[in-house]
C-alpha cells in the first residue's frame, strides 16, 4: 500500500513543471530519512532499547539533520550564480578561471563556510569519553570483605569496553596531603570529601569508601571528581547488604562523576527536596527511601537524553544494566560471591 | 677394637650434631654483606609470632647519604600474621633510633606537620610512598580447609634526624600505640648473644 503511495506520488510530481528544479533536493530529504531510520535501527540493535524520541534528540539524529541541510544549502548556493555566463575558452585554464572568478570565488567561500559551520555543529555534538575512575577504601566495615569487593567492582568492569574502575589496593591515607591541603580540608565542611577532592586533584576521579559517618549526610557525598560513599547507616538499607548498597552507590557516584567531567551534571542532581519519584539522581528526603531506590531504579527520560548525548549510547546501556544491579543477581555473580562467603539479601 | 671404634665414632656424631645445633654461619669466601639486619618480633600468649619487624641498614649509605641534607633514610618492614589489622598512627607511634651510649634518636613520622615546607615541595607520588601508613592489613583466617596464607607485610621509610643519627644503630625501639608496647628491633648477632 506504502509502495502504491509512493508510485503515485512519483507520477504526479514528474508531471509537474517544477520537478526537475526540486527533485534533487528532494532526494537528499529522503535520503536524510532514511539515514536517520537506518541509524535508530543499528542503535536499537546495537544498544538495546532506544526510544524515538530519545534518538530523535541524540546527537546521530542531529548529525545526520545538520549534513542533510548543509548539502540542501549547498545546492541551492550553487544554483545561484552572481556572474553572467561567458563562453568558455576551450582548453585554456586560466582564461576560464577568469571567466568565472566571481562564480568560482563565490562557490568556493559558501562550501568553506557550510563545512565550517557543519563541521562545528559536529565537534559540538561530539559524545565525551568516559574516564577510568579509581577506588580507593578508607576504611570497610566489619561485614564487607576488600577481596569481596575488588570482585564487585570487576564485574561492574565486565561489560564495558571503554572505561574501567581501577581498584587502589593501598589504604587511603591523609598524611599523603600537602599541609596546605590538610589545613584548607581541616575548615572543610566534608574533611573527608575534601581529601578524597585533592587526592583526584592529583591522580584522576576518585571514589573512596569509608565506614565513617559523613557530617550530615547519610549516604555519599560528591564534588568534582571525587565522591565519598559511607556505610555508616547500614540499617537503613537493611536488609539489603553493604555488597548490593556499595554497587548500587559507586555506579551512581561514578555517572555523576563522569557528568561533571564534562560539564553535564543535571542542574537538579540531589537538589535537596520533601518529595521523589525514585529518579537515579533524585536527593532521598528520607533515609529509609534509599532502599527503595535501590530497588526499582531508573534513569528519566531526561537523563537518558542526557548521558546519551555526552557519552553515546553505549554508555548509557551499560550504565542502565549496572544500575539495575540485575547483573548482581545472576546465579553466576552469587555463586562466585559464595566462594568470599558473602551471601547477598535476595 | 670394634668397641673402641664404636665409641669414638659415637663421640664424633654427637660433637657434629651439637655443632649443626649451634647453626653458626661464615662463608669460607665471597663479599662481605654490607647490611645490618635488625629484627623484632611480637608474639601472642601461644608463642606464636604474630608481627614481625625487620630493618636492614645499609653501613657506607647510612653513614654518607641524608635527604635533603637533613635525614637518615631507614626502611622498615612490617609482616602482620594476625587475622586483625594493625592500626598505625603517626601522631601515637614512636619509632627510635638507639645508639651506644647515647640519647635515643626518635624518627620524624609526621613529614606533613615536622617538615611540612620539604613535604609539600614533593609530588603525590612521592608523598602517597613515604607517607606512615595508617593500618597494616590483617590476613584473613582460612575457612573450611583452606592452607593458611603468609603475613601480609608493608614497608615504610623512617627519617630520623641526621645530626643526631651519625653512628650505626645498636637497636630500635618501636612503640605502636594500638599495641600498647614497645617492640625492640636488634641486631640480629646481638639479640642472638642475649
Amino acid at each position: 500500500m506504502l509502495s502504491n503511495f509512493w508510485s503515485a506520488l512519483a507520477k504526479y510530481l514528474e508531471k509537474q513543471p517544477y520537478w526537475p528544479a526540486v527533485q534533487p533536493f528532494f532526494l537528499v530529504a529522503f535520503a536524510a530519512v532514511a539515514f536517520e531510520v537506518a541509524a535508530y535501527q543499528y542503535v536499537r540493535a546495537r544498544y538495546g532499547a532506544t526510544t524515538i524520541p530519545l534518538f530523535l534528540g541524540s546527537y546521530l539524529s542531529v548529525r545526520i539533520l545538520v549534513a542533510a541541510a548543509a548539502l540542501l544549502l549547498l545546492m541551492l548556493l550553487f544554483r545561484f550564480n552572481p556572474q553572467r555566463q561567458l563562453p568558455p575558452v576551450p582548453g585554456r585554464v586560466v582564461a576560464f578561471f577568469r571567466a568565472h572568478r566571481t562564480a568560482i570565488v563565490y562557490r568556493g567561500l559558501a562550501t568553506l563556510l557550510v563545512l565550517v559551520a557543519t563541521g562545528l555543529v559536529f565537534l559540538a555534538t561530539s559524545p565525551g569519553r568516559a574516564r577510568p575512575i579509581t577506588i580507593r577504601i578508607m576504611d570497610l566495615p566489619a561485614d564487607v570483605a576488600s577481596d569481596a569487593l575488588t570482585y564487585l567492582v570487576y564485574e561492574l568492569n565486565r561489560p564495558q569496553r571503554q572505561w574501567y574502575f581501577e581498584i587502589d589496593a593501598r589504604p587511603f591515607n591523609e598524611l599523603a596531603l600537602t599541609s596546605v591541603e590538610r589545613d584548607a580540608c581541616a575548615k572543610d565542611e566534608q574533611p573527608l570529601l575534601c581529601h578524597t577532592e585533592r587526592t583526584a586533584d592529583a591522580q584522576g576521579p576518585l571514589i573512596a569508601i569509608t565506614s565513617r559517618p559523613l557530617n550530615g549526610v547519610y549516604f555519599a557525598t560528591h564534588r568534582g571528581l571525587a565522591s565519598v560513599i559511607t556505610t555508616a547507616d547500614a540499617a537503613s538499607y537493611a536488609p539489603l547488604t553493604n555488597y548490593e548498597y556499595l554497587a548500587y552507590l559507586i555506579v551512581i557516584q561514578s555517572m555523576l562523576i563522569q557528568l561533571d567531567a564534562h560539564g553535564g551534571r543535571p542542574a537538579d542532581a540531589f537538589e535537596p527536596r520533601t518529595m521523589a519519584s525514585g529518579g537515579a539522581f533524585e536527593f532521598v528526603p528520607g533515609r529509609d527511601m534509599l532502599k527503595a531506590t535501590m530497588l526499582a531504579p531508573r534513569l528519566s527520560p531526561e537523563q537518558e537524553a542526557l548521558i546519551f548525548n555526552r557519552f553515546g549510547p553505549s554508555y548509557l546501556r551499560v550504565c542502565s544494566d549496572l544500575l539495575s544491579l540485575d547483573w548482581l543477581y545472576t546465579a553466576r555473580t552469587k555463586q562466585n560471591l559464595k566462594l568470599f562467603g558473602v551471601t547477598l539479601s535476595r | 677394637m670394634t668397641r673402641r671404634s664404636l665409641l669414638v665414632a659415637v663421640v664424633v656424631m654427637t660433637a657434629l650434631v651439637f655443632a649443626a645445633g649451634r647453626r653458626s654461619a661464615g662463608s669460607v669466601a665471597g663479599g662481605v654483606n654490607p647490611s645490618i639486619a635488625y629484627d623484632g618480633d611480637v608474639r601472642g600468649p601461644d608463642g606464636r609470632e604474630q608481627y614481625r619487624f625487620t630493618i636492614e641498614v645499609e653501613r657506607v649509605m647510612f653513614r654518607l647519604l641524608a635527604v635533603q641534607n637533613r635525614y637518615s633514610l631507614v626502611r622498615l618492614r612490617m609482616q602482620n600474621s594476625t587475622s586483625a589489622p594493625l592500626a598505625l598512627s603517626a601522631d601515637k607511634d614512636r619509632l627510635e633510633l638507639v645508639v651506644k651510649g647515647g640519647a635515643p634518636v626518635p624518627a620524624v613520622l609526621n613529614l606533613q606537620r615536622g617538615d611540612s615546607a620539604w613535604w609539600d615541595s614533593l609530588d603525590p607520588g612521592m608523598r602517597e610512598t613515604l607517607a606512615y601508613p595508617v593500618t597494616l592489613r590483617g590476613v584473613p583466617a582460612p575457612a573450611g580447609g583452606e592452607p593458611q596464607r603468609s603475613p601480609e607485610s608493608l614497608y615504610f621509610y623512617a627519617f630520623f634526624p641526621s645530626s643526631a643519627a651519625r653512628e650505626l644503630p645498636a637497636g630500635f625501639a618501636y612503640t605502636i600505640a594500638s599495641l600498647g608496647r614497645t617492640i625492640r628491633i636488634e641486631h640480629r648477632a646481638a639479640a642472638a648473644a642475649n
